[in-house]
């Protein structure tokens, strides 16, 4: 009696390739990436999921930052910059993607994802 | 085979004994599991698989049923499961992989053996818990994202168990040979 | 079980093939190194291709003090060179800039006589009464009319008052020159000027929306993304290689609302209030600096004249998103750009004269 008949391989070389496609499927290159990088200056101080909304206070160089994370996206929603530029940036998700709070010295960067854009034109 | 002693609906017959038995092995063995620490939720070699496969080959699909649902059964009442999350996953996992059995299985015996078999079934088993887990319980998609790996789990598990399950029937089939 | 011995190897083999498909799969690392920094009132992004990294980021820290070297100097409002003749000039001296500034002045002087005067960098008193001067300054509410038009009467264009062949200012009460974006764009020239000399060819440097790239990334051109004016997100994609800049100039990120009216940073230097029609102009082009202020050309130029503009300041590449988010292009930009919109949108061609 053999141990392995010729349809069990066929049946492995199927399962094999049903793995294979999952890790293509579930882990593949995707555009939005799926964690946030924080930065104050240039030290990294906080690295968020974007699977979980939240509000997060980042504490910067002249008071806190509050960015939201909501639907696999983030954004600011305060700060304490005169200009409220990092507020009208809206929403990012694409890797790659940053938003920022300059006077405040606050840096988001989305990671995770397959980089779509070498650079974006703001 | 066929089951049919005269006072079958009032006294245990053969067949009742043989599912016990199976049964009895396949509750310590998922017990045994239960007890060591798996490395992630979700990931169990599901050895207790083996005797539902080995059932399956020797005795058939109705044989194969009432083991495999014994052992979920009975198995969550020990280790207090019962009715809990983990029993439902365990309880679709355990009739998907049944159903997905039966199907290969009819493809014929001489094609598709033990390991095509266990195989067939680990992937249905994995399958059913993480569509349970999904849309019952975390309706998440970091749930779906441990696919990949429960799905690799599946594959190593599955083809270990199988080349367990072809082992112990071929010693079952000569320990048959010896006792003609 | 000897029997099965073929089928064992077979199938481990199998699985060992597989295995090695799924690591190497991950190992597709690249040589690829990034730097960001703020100056000139922006997010500067280095991105450097196939160069050793500890070469590379150092590479970028010399970028970094050329940024804040430049900034310290062109500042209209700092004690740099700039903002010295522009103190001299405001208060009705004669400006002598030195030779860097005065190429500099020449060269935007030319810009904006050739877009007849869409461009001007003479507006700086105008930027300070809009309160836009100061990178992250907040006006609550627009100059009066009347505040605004007084600005612009005392103002001279920089044509009038820059003597290319003596390379002197005249002195004029109240003028002050504001380089603006233009100077941004001579930075980013700068900076990929110092990294050729460092011997790096595949570079990019992003200075906020003001861009210029060299060589490739590997085997596959540079992808630039350019924003979306009104929503999140990317509304185009551009693919760069060899050497070009890509400049987009917007009115969504430094604006403020006053009575439920949008008031953004970039000025019409005729009306003294900011552009209408456009809410952005992508240009590309050769090098940053000259990009750069052609595109802020082409915003005052607005939604029906922008072809004529670009004509005179020689350009082929350009697209434009109006207010309510229709798109203009002219025919050489259309095969260069891949719209990303859900529902592909309708595009105006446009032939440049």
């Amino acid at each position: 009696m053999r141990l392995v008949r010729p349809g069990d391989m066929v049946v492995f070389v199927l399962a094999a390739g049903l793995v294979g496609a999952s890790y293509a499927y579930f882990w593949g290159p995707r555009a939005e990436g799926d964690t946030a990088v924080i930065s104050v200056g240039h030290r990294p101080v906080a690295e968020i999921s974007l699977l979980e909304d939240a509000t997060v206070p980042v504490e910067g160089l002249i008071g806190d930052s509050v960015l939201q994370v909501e639907g696999g996206r983030i954004r600011f929603i305060d700060s304490p910059c005169p200009g409220r530029y990092c507020i009208h940036m809206g929403w990012i998700d694409r890797t790659g993607e940053v938003a920022a709070c300059l006077p405040n010295g606050v840096v988001v960067e989305i990671r995770g994802g397959h980089r779509e854009f070498d650079a974006i034109n703001l | 085979m066929t089951v049919s002693a005269p006072d079958a609906a009032s006294s245990p017959d053969r067949e009742d004994h043989l599912v016990a038995g199976f049964a009895a092995l396949a509750i310590a063995i998922h017990i045994l599991e239960a007890a060591f620490p798996s490395p992630m939720p979700g990931v169990k070699p599901g050895l207790a698989n083996v005797v539902t496969v080995v059932v399956y080959l020797r005795y058939g699909i109705r044989t194969a049923a009432w083991v495999a649902m014994l052992r979920v059964l009975v198995g969550s009442m020990l280790i207090g499961t019962f009715l809990s999350p983990t029993f439902l996953m365990s309880a679709t996992g355990a009739c998907a992989s049944l159903v997905v059995l039966g199907i290969v299985g009819s493809l014929g015996r001489y094609l598709v053996g033990a390991v095509g078999l266990s195989l067939a079934a680990a992937f249905a088993h994995m399958a059913a818990q993480i569509t349970v887990a999904y849309l019952v319980f975390i309706p998440h998609p970091a749930i779906l994202s441990l696919t990949p790996i429960l799905m690799t789990a599946a594959l190593i598990f599955g083809s270990v168990s199988g080349l367990i399950a072809a082992s112990v029937d071929g010693l079952l089939r000569s320990g048959d040979g010896r006792g003609k | 079980m000897r029997v099965g011995a073929d089928s064992r190897r077979c199938l481990a083999l199998c699985a060992a093939a597989f295995l090695f498909l799924l690591t190497s799969a991950c190992d597709r690392d690249q040589t690829e190194s990034r730097y960001r920094f703020t100056a000139m009132g922006t997010l500067v992004e280095i991105t450097i291709f196939d160069f050793p990294s500890a070469a590379a980021d150092a590479a970028a820290v010399q970028v970094e003090s050329l940024f804040l070297d430049l900034q310290q100097r062109w500042d209209p409002w700092a004690d740099g060179a700039l903002g010295q003749v522009n103190e001299v000039v405001s208060s009705g001296g004669t400006g002598i800039p030195d030779d860097d500034l005065a190429d500099l002045l020449s060269r935007a002087s030319r810009i904006s006589r050739d877009s007849g005067g869409a461009f001007d960098p003479a507006v700086g008193a105008l930027v300070r009464l809009w309160g836009f001067y100061d990178a992250e300054a907040m006006p609550d509410r627009p100059p009066s009319p009347g505040a605004i038009q007084e600005t612009l009467d005392r103002n001279l264009p920089l044509t009038r008052l820059w003597d290319e062949d003596a390379r002197v200012l005249t002195g004029h009460e109240g003028t002050t020159i504001d380089l603006g974006a233009f100077a941004k764009g001579e930075a980013v020239d700068r900076a990929i000027a110092l990294l050729e000399g460092l011997g790096v060819s595949d570079a990019i440097v992003n200075a906020g929306g003001d861009l210029r790239a060299i060589g490739r990334h590997g085997d596959r051109p540079w992808r630039i993304g350019v924003r979306e004016p009104r929503d999140a997100g990317v509304l185009a994609a551009i693919e760069v290689t060899g050497d070009e800049s890509v400049f987009t100039s917007g009115d969504y990120e430094r604006y403020f609302e006053f009575e439920g009216r949008r008031y953004h940073h970039v000025l019409d230097p005729r009306t003294g209030y900011p552009t209408l029609g456009l809410s952005s102009v992508t240009v590309i082009g050769h090098d940053a600096a000259s990009t750069d202020a052609a595109s802020t050309a082409l915003m005052v130029a607005g939604p029906q004249h922008w072809p004529t503009v670009a004509s005179a300041l020689d350009l082929r590449q350009v697209m434009v998103v109006e207010n309510d988010g229709s798109i203009q292009m002219s025919r050489d930009m259309r095969p260069r750009v891949k719209l990303l919109r859900d529902k592909p949108p309708e595009v105006m061609i446009r032939d440049i004269p």
